[in-house]
């Protein structure tokens, strides 16, 4: 990576672009593209270390420009920036090696804070010093939205769902958890949880399946130790009813046994 | 301070202490002066207190500017720079002020400002310019200069031989170092001082009942002469008519305060604010624009205690009796206006208005529509406001909203969107449904923010295939088109500005659109005061030349912008023209909300006059009336410019600046198929020709009747193709539910209009995903055109129907001389049908004629208008006649042996005529259709022959010249029932697409995609076809969108 990490944002609209650029500009070096066209030429020029795009634009979409940056085997990182109604699609870009997305409207902190999760992820000396310095391994059958949120489906037919290591990995500080009320709806790609670090940035969770929250794991109420210390074990966040599962397996990645 | 202190020099800093205190206790509403001891004194009555107010006023204008520092430096730097200048200061001071003030201090060096200020324009008037026989100036101009060289004698007094040196150091230092504020005031206050002098008099007249009409007439004229200035010293006369308005004893019928108050709303000044507020309480109600007016120069200030007074005027009565007297009951004079005005300056301070919400529910009970925009404006900003700081929203103010929304006015309800919009409430106006969608609400058009992205790809990529380009950008008066064009001539990307012409309707001395429409005409549709300069005489002058002429001399601009409010009698038949000529490649229409429309006009005209002189000048034919936007021949972008939408000057440029996706000119045209064309043989052939003078018979139109009809709405369904990899030019199958669908036509961008075979006719909305249909006939409705808005179609019977989807209506002409078999549109609001009697009908609704003429032998089967108004119609017989309606002439075209099947025309002039295989009489069994195009004006004709040997249902021209072809099979089979032809003299091919299973009844183009309707083996379809580029892109993208239910913007208008 460069000294100053170098950014790149890509959206047809050029008020979004600017005020994106404008929300990440100051500690990185930043750049921006009209069109995912214009956003592989800047690339070809020289790397950046992530691609902030957003998905549907006239001509190529950031779809394409993802799958152009994988068939070149591009380290850069990708977050798609997505309207409400493509929410599942960025799920699915997700899959295909995005590193993470945002739906709009977001606030300039909300990027900002992914921006630097980004940045961070591809240091191997992330960390959030709270957590275990040993690596932990994902269990085997989890449905996962990549490095985002996990998924196991129970016996019984529920989902419980956590929060990957990779991604607290990401968050300096983490303190405090916001989690969803029993009986709330959650969609696939909303956020379901949000965990709030040190400096009171709210970093979103996705939700990997679409259902009724039946539980939440109260004992991360009073401390979010074991999250962090067993994030697949102890530390799952909150138990679903599926409402959707077979249409939303299709779109995550599945990490047999 | 000391003794001591005030004899030495002040400090910079010092200085600047001072001047921000005095500041903060500057009273800028009260006409105070600075005294001498550096205290606020009421009153302004000489010329050194005005000059003090003036100064001290521009000073806390710019108390918050990053100069401010360097300017206070640069007006007080000059008398202290050094101790003989503050000892020569102080000792002017002590001269004047010493008995009041003994120990000044920093003061003497505001006296001594203030007192160079008012030397300085008395020598400014001394040295006017004034005409050689104007007396009264001359005597003015002799007295200003015996006042200044009064200043320098009093200078010489006090300081001898100092004097002139100390004055000339101090006059250099302040116009060096003020930054041009010492030279502004001094020309204010001598502007003023002129003036005042001049209209004492004059208004001293008005009083004199003999003199009264002619001061006032004099004093009207200054007064909106100054106004109208974009230059010069407006700001001169804001005192004067502020003390015009705050005289009780002027007279309020004589039109100078009325000019007085539009003065002070073109210059918004913070010291007229108590003046205007004391008006609108004492000037009685009647003086209904006198105080719209008022209230309008209150609303640009944005001045707090506005809020009382508006209030006021919201509480009042609705209207007020005038002219009552014992002999007549007068009449009652409604007071919209300044509810109107007071509504709108609300809505500009939301922070004070919040106080008013429960006076702003009161004009919901008002019907004018700008009242209730302008109330749906002012509640967006205060929930704006609210949600900003508490996080939540009054639920008075979207009580408001939600009975705005209900508004029959379109502009009410797009501003009661544009706030739910705000709000966050997106969502719930998205689960709405339009069904006025021929008045295409701002809430379905594209944001300028995207739009012009597309534009300027667009534009690129046109420069880069010919040249000249022609955009037009239209929209209603105040939509921000010249701010946009001015921007683009300007130069954009590596187009320079000498390669752009622009040209805008009413640009003093620019003759280029009245001769492109001929003084004929101008002299039937303009007022002559446009054209009385107009300096070719009639006979030696041809439009048309000139216009020829005028595109040969540009042959090389790269790109010809016209600019324009596009109104029926003038803008809108200079773009016809351009149209007709084939030269007009993009329309650009821009449509704003009615408070962004205000807004810019406000900032443009400055008055309350302007504003409402430039409102009502909207686009006359709607563009959804006209045949650029119904016939989809020029790339049209309609486009969104409200505040929150439009792009900056320096945005525009950057989005111009480049291009940005390379294949752009597959994303609005018909592109390329990845495999070869069949290629054919070149075959030529020639037709008989004889030309015959047209029989055309004028009557009334033939009895209708009208009436109204329920119109349904249903859903569309869209299924994306699932088998990429055997039909890659297939997009989407779209399925109405419950219409069956016969024949489908153009309607506009993203509208489809069809007739079903059950007699209904309707519009198929993309952005909706909804169809809206109206039973017009009892059995099918075999033809179908498009004119204006409306819907025309015919069935069996030969009933004609004119179906107005927006009105609900349907106005059927029973009996006309022959049933009708055919049936295409004509301009300007007329359409024409065939007969079976071989006659031709000119229906001209507008002006409730039809003009008939008997042109073939046996009955007209098809029917086709090229862009220059000629018709071409044919028969069973194989023969054409191509009318000429304007010339009175026809062409008769003789010599296929075979019937017609589809007519049409080709862009180049050209008739094409497709014959069937099954059509053949003479030879038996044919293996081959016959595309044939045939030049009317020689009978030459291209012939290209496909070997296929299923009948033809349908043609459609591309602009490009390919000719797409429907097919009819009998049962359903491989070969497809949709050929994309391309004719050629050197090697003509086609290809084949797959079509409908059985029957490709219709087909048609919009930008890039093919759409046609048919039938198949589940019943019939619409699908939307194109070239595999393009298709692969946008099924990958609606890929991603499948089961959405909302549309991103991108995609709305996706047919």
């Amino acid at each position: 990576m460069a000294a100053t990490p170098r950014i790149l944002v890509v959206d047809d609209e050029l008020p979004v672009c600017k005020s994106v650029a404008r929300a990440v500009s100051g500690e990185y070096e930043v750049d921006t593209a009209l069109s995912a066209e214009e956003a592989l030429l800047k690339q070809a020029e020289s790397e950046y270390d992530v691609i902030v795009t957003d998905l549907m634009m006239p001509g190529q979409s950031g779809m394409d420009l993802l799958k152009a940056l994988n068939e070149k085997g591009s380290a850069t990182k990708v977050v798609m920036i997505t309207g409400y109604p493509s929410v599942k699609s960025a799920v699915m870009s997700i899959k295909l090696g995005a590193f993470d997305f945002i739906p709009k409207p977001f606030t300039p902190n909300e990027i900002r804070n992914l921006v630097k999760r980004a940045l961070a992820s591809g240091t191997p000396e992330s960390g959030n010093g709270k957590g275990v310095a040993r690596p932990v391994v994902p269990p085997g059958d989890i449905y996962a939205i990549s490095d985002n949120s996990w998924a196991r489906i129970e016996d019984n037919g529920l989902a419980r769902v956590g929060v990957h290591d990779s991604f607290l990995k990401t968050i300096k500080d983490p303190a405090s958890i916001d989690m969803p009320r029993p009986g709330d709806m959650r969609y696939q790609g909303e956020a379901c949880v949000r965990l709030v670090d040190g400096a009171g940035n709210a970093h979103r969770v996705w939700t990997p399946v679409s259902g009724r929250v039946k539980t939440v794991n109260e004992r991360l109420k009073e401390s979010i130790s074991c999250l962090l210390e067993d994030p697949y074990g102890d530390g799952w966040v909150i138990m679903l009813e599926p409402t959707h599962l077979e249409e939303d397996l299709k779109r995550l990645t599945h990490q047999a046994r | 301070m000391s003794q001591q202190d005030s004899e030495s020099v002040p400090s910079p800093a010092a200085l600047q202490d001072w001047i921000e205190g005095r500041l903060g206790h500057f009273e800028v509403d009260l006409k105070v002066h600075l005294g001498p001891d550096g205290t606020w004194q009421r009153g302004l009555r000489s010329t050194w207190q005005r000059a003090s107010n003036e100064l001290w006023y521009r000073l806390w204008e710019l108390r918050r500017a990053p100069s401010f520092e360097t300017r206070c430096a640069g007006l007080f730097g000059p008398f202290t720079r050094d101790r003989s200048a503050w000892e020569s200061t102080l000792a002017l001071f002590s001269h004047k002020y010493g008995r009041r003030v003994p120990r000044p201090g920093v003061p003497a060096a505001a006296a001594a400002l203030t007192s160079m200020i008012e030397i300085k324009s008395n020598r400014m008037n001394a040295e006017a310019h004034v005409a050689e026989w104007d007396y009264r100036s001359k005597a003015l101009r002799a007295w200003f200069s015996g006042r200044s060289d009064a200043a320098v004698d009093e200078f010489r007094a006090i300081l001898g031989a100092g004097a002139e040196p100390y004055l000339d150091a101090v006059m250099a230092g302040l116009e060096a170092g003020s930054g041009s504020l010492f030279a502004r005031v001094s020309r204010i206050i001598a502007r003023e001082e002129w003036l005042s002098e001049t209209l004492a008099i004059l208004i001293e007249n008005m009083e004199d009942p003999e003199k009264r009409a002619a001061a006032s007439d004099s004093v009207r004229e200054h007064i909106a002469h100054a106004a109208a200035l974009r230059s010069g010293t407006p700001e001169a006369y804001i005192r004067p008519c502020i003390d015009i308005l705050s005289n009780p004893r002027m007279d309020l019928t004589s039109g100078v305060p009325y000019e007085a108050a539009s003065l002070l709303g073109r210059f918004p000044d913070r010291r007229a604010a108590g003046s205007l507020i004391e008006a609108l309480g004492r000037i009685p109600l009647e003086y209904v624009l006198l105080r719209a007016n008022i209230v309008f120069a209150l609303g640009r200030l944005r001045h707090p205690r506005m809020l009382g007074p508006l209030r006021a005027v919201l509480r009042g009565p609705r209207a007020v009796r005038v002219g009552e007297k014992e002999t007549s009951p007068g009449f009652l004079q409604a007071l919209d206006p300044e509810k109107r005005e007071a509504v709108w300056a609300l809505g500009g301070c939301p922070e004070i208005s919040e106080q008013s919400l429960s006076d702003l529910t009161r004009v919901t009970s008002l019907r004018d529509r700008k009242t209730l925009a302008y109330l749906a404006l002012a509640v967006r900003r205060i929930g704006v406001k609210q949600r900003e700081r508490d996080g939540h929203i009054d639920a008075a103010v979207l009580k408001i909203l939600s009975g705005l929304l209900g508004s029959e006015h379109i502009e009410v309800f797009e501003e009661a969107a544009a706030a739910l919009t705000d709000f966050g409430y997106r969502d719930a106006l998205d689960m709405m449904y339009f069904k006025d969608f021929q008045t295409v609400p701002i809430l379905a058009l594209k944001p300028s923010s995207t739009g012009l992205y597309e534009l300027s790809e667009a534009l690129l990529y046109m420069i880069s295939v010919r040249r000249p380009v022609v955009i037009a950008v239209t929209g209603d008066s105040g939509t921000g088109k010249t701010y946009f064009c001015e921007t683009i001539a300007a130069g954009f990307s590596d187009v320079r500005p000498d390669e752009i012409l622009y040209l805008m309707r009413d640009r003093r001395g620019d003759r280029t659109f009245d001769r492109i429409l001929g003084l004929d005409w101008l002299r039937r549709n303009v007022d002559p005061e446009f054209y009385e300069d107009y300096d070719i005489p009639e006979h030696e002058e041809d439009p048309q030349v000139f216009f020829d002429r005028f595109m040969s001399r540009h042959a090389s601009k790269k790109v010809i912008i016209l600019d324009g409010w596009r109104d029926s009698a003038y803008f809108h038949q200079v773009i016809k023209i351009f149209y007709a000529n084939g030269y007009l490649d993009i329309i650009v229409r821009f449509k704003t909300s009615l408070s962004t429309r205000r807004s810019n006009l406000e900032e443009r005209e400055g008055t309350l006059d302007g504003v409402e002189s430039h409102l009502p000048l909207v686009e006359d034919p709607s563009i959804e009336n006209t045949g650029f936007y119904r016939e989809g021949a020029v790339l049209v972008y309609n486009l969104d410019n409200s505040m929150p939408s439009r792009l900056s000057r320096p945005e525009i440029l950057e989005v111009f600046g480049r291009k940005k996706v390379p294949n752009w000119a597959d994303q609005i045209h018909l592109g390329l198929f990845s495999e070869a064309p069949v290629r054919l043989t070149a075959e030529r052939d020639s037709m008989r020709r004889g030309r015959c003078a047209l029989d055309c018979r004028q009557t009334a139109l033939p009895a209708s009747r009208q009436s109204s009809v329920a119109i349904a709405d249903s859903l569309l369904s869209r299924e994306l193709n699932g088998d990429m990899l055997h039909e890659p030019r297939l997009l989407e199958v779209v399925r109405p539910e419950r219409i069956d669908v016969a024949g489908i036509a153009f309607y506009t961008h993203g509208q489809l209009a069809f007739r079903g075979r059950d007699g209904e006719v309707g519009v198929m909305v993309g952005f909706e995903d909804r169809a809206y249909s109206a039973n017009a006939h009892a059995g099918e409705a075999l033809g179908l055109a498009v004119v204006g808005a409306d819907l025309v179609s015919y069935d069996k019977d030969g009933v004609v129907a004119i179906t107005s989807l927006k009105e609900g209506s349907v106005r059927k002409f029973a009996a006309t001389h022959s049933p009708v078999t055919a049936i295409c549109r004509g301009s300007d609001g007329c359409f024409i049908t065939g007969h079976r009697d071989g006659s031709l009908t000119f229906w001209d609704i507008p002006s409730g004629q039809i003009r008939v003429a008997h042109v073939n032998k046996c009955a007209v089967l098809n029917l086709a208008r090229d862009r220059f108004g000629r018709v071409a119609c044919a028969g069973p017989d194989g023969s054409i006649c191509m009318v000429d309606l304007s010339r009175s002439e026809s062409v008769m075209l003789e010599g296929f042996n075979r019937q017609v099947s589809c007519l049409s025309t080709y862009p180049d002039g050209r008739v094409v005529a497709v014959l069937s295989p099954e059509c053949d009489q003479t030879e038996g069994r044919v293996t081959s259709i016959e595309v044939r195009l045939v030049e009317p004006g020689t009978g030459d004709t291209e012939v290209v022959r496909i070997p296929e040997e299923s009948p033809v249902s349908s043609v459609h021209i591309y602009f490009d010249g390919r000719i797409l072809l429907g097919l009819r099979r009998k049962t359903a089979g491989d070969a497809g029932t949709l050929i994309v032809a391309e004719p050629g003299a050197a090697s003509p091919g086609f290809w084949r697409l797959a079509g409908h299973e059985r029957d490709t009844a219709s087909c048609l183009t919009m930008g890039p995609r093919i759409v046609t309707s048919g039938i198949d083996g589940g019943g019939r379809t619409i699908r939307i076809w194109g070239a595999e580029p393009y298709v692969q892109g946008e099924h990958d993208k609606l890929a991603l969108l499948e089961g959405v239910g909302t549309k991103p913007p991108y995609h709305r208008s996706l047919f």
